[in-house]
C-alpha cells in the first residue's frame, strides 16, 4: 500500500519539525495568549469530527436505527469513558460489547 | 522554567528509577498501539511500514485519525494536514519544556523535543519543576514508551493479520473506542463539550457532503476559532 507509506513518512517528518522547532527557534520566547487559546480548542472538535461520521453512518448515509451496532456500542463506551478515565479499559469494553453483540444478532 | 540541573553521577538517578518512572507509560502504550497494530494490518501496511509508522511518530490520536481515514479512502495529502493540526499541541508542550532544558547541549535539546508526547510531557514538566536529571536518565524513560508504542503496533499488525475477520471480534470498534475514551478525558468544561458537539455536527454534515475531504479540517479550525472568541468575550 503505497499511501501507508508516503503518510508514515510525512507523518514522521512533521512530529519531528513541529517538536524541534521551539526548541530551536522559540526557546525563550511566547507564543501569543490567542494562539494558545486557539490551539487549545483544537484536539477536542477534531476528534468528535472523526467520531461523528464513523458513529452515525453507514455506506455513506445517516443511519440511527437499532441496526448500527456502533451507535448502541458507543452509547455504553462513553459512559464507561467517563466513569473510569481509562483510555484501555473504554477500548476493550467497546470491542468486547461490540464482539458479544454480533455473536447475540447475526 | 529554570530549575537546577542534577550531575551526570547524581546516585539519585538510577537505571532501575529511570525504568520504572517510564513503566505506567509504557503499559498505557502497549494495548493501544497494539489495536492501532491491528487497524494498519487490515489496511495492508508491510511491516516496514508499520515499523515505520510507529516508530516514526509518536503520537495516538493524529495515527488513529491517520488510519481511520486511510480507511475511508482519503489520500495522504488529505490526511497530512489534519495530523499536523491535531499535533500542534507538541509544539507547545516542546516550547513549555525549552528553558529547562537550556543546560543541555543544543544537539541533546533537539533530540529529546523528539519525544515530546501528552504523557512524557506530564512526566518531565513536573520534574523538571525543582530538577533537571541528568539527559541520560530523561532519555532512557523517553526510549522505553517509543519501544514499547513501536512492538505493540508491530504485534498488533502480525496479529492482525493472523486474525481473518477481524469484526467477529469487535476490533473494528478499537479506534472509535479510543476516540471515545481521548474525547471523555480532554472535556474540562461546557465550552469544550459544545464545541465537541458542534464539531461533531459539522463533521457530520459535511462527511454527507461533496465536501467530505475538508471534512474535519474545517471543523477542527472552525470549533477552535469560535472557542477563541467565546473565551475572548468572556474575558473582556
Amino acid at each position: 500500500m503505497q499511501d501507508a507509506l508516503i503518510i508514515a513518512l510525512l507523518m514522521a517528518i512533521s512530529n519531528a519539525l513541529i517538536r524541534m522547532i521551539p526548541v530551536g527557534i522559540l526557546s525563550g520566547r511566547k507564543l501569543t495568549p490567542t494562539m494558545l487559546i486557539w490551539l487549545k480548542y483544537v484536539p477536542v472538535p477534531v476528534l468528535c469530527a472523526m467520531l461523528a461520521p464513523d458513529l452515525l453512518t453507514e455506506n455513506g448515509a445517516l443511519n440511527i436505527h437499532f441496526s448500527n451496532c456502533y451507535l448502541w456500542v458507543a452509547v455504553p463506551s462513553f459512559l464507561v469513558a467517563y466513569k473510569s478515565k481509562n483510555m484501555f479499559l473504554t477500548v476493550l469494553f467497546g470491542v468486547a460489547l461490540l464482539a458479544l453483540l454480533r455473536l447475540l444478532v447475526p | 522554567m529554570t530549575a537546577r540541573a542534577a550531575k551526570l553521577t547524581d546516585p539519585n538517578f538510577t537505571v532501575p528509577r529511570a525504568l520504572m518512572a517510564s513503566l505506567p507509560i509504557v503499559a498505557a502504550y502497549l494495548p493501544v498501539a497494539f489495536t492501532l497494530g491491528i487497524a494498519a494490518g487490515q489496511l495492508h501496511f508491510s511491516i516496514f511500514e508499520s515499523i515505520l509508522f510507529f516508530g516514526g511518530s509518536l503520537s495516538g490520536s493524529a495515527q488513529s485519525i491517520a488510519l481511520q481515514m486511510l480507511r475511508n479512502g482519503l489520500s495522504p495529502m488529505t490526511i497530512w494536514p489534519i495530523t499536523i493540526i491535531v499535533n500542534l499541541r507538541y509544539f507547545l508542550m516542546s516550547s513549555a519544556l525549552a528553558p529547562s532544558l537550556s543546560v543541555w547541549p543544543k544537539p541533546l535539546r533537539y533530540l529529546f523535543s523528539l519525544f515530546v508526547t501528552d504523557e512524557l510531557f506530564a512526566l518531565h514538566a513536573s520534574q523538571f519543576r525543582t530538577e533537571v536529571p541528568p539527559p541520560w536518565y530523561v532519555f532512557v524513560i523517553n526510549v522505553m514508551p517509543l519501544i514499547a508504542w513501536t512492538t505493540g503496533g508491530v504485534f498488533g499488525h502480525l496479529a492482525g493479520n493472523l486474525v481473518e475477520d477481524t469484526r467477529l471480534f469487535g476490533f473494528d470498534f478499537a479506534v472509535p473506542g479510543m476516540f471515545i475514551a481521548l474525547v471523555v478525558m480532554q472535556i474540562e468544561d461546557k465550552r469544550m463539550l459544545g464545541l465537541g458537539v458542534l464539531g461533531g455536527a459539522i463533521g457530520l454534515l459535511l462527511s454527507l457532503s461533496p465536501l467530505k475531504s475538508w471534512a474535519i479540517l474545517i471543523s477542527g479550525i472552525v470549533c477552535a476559532s469560535v472557542g477563541t472568541w467565546m473565551e475572548k468575550c468572556k474575558t473582556r
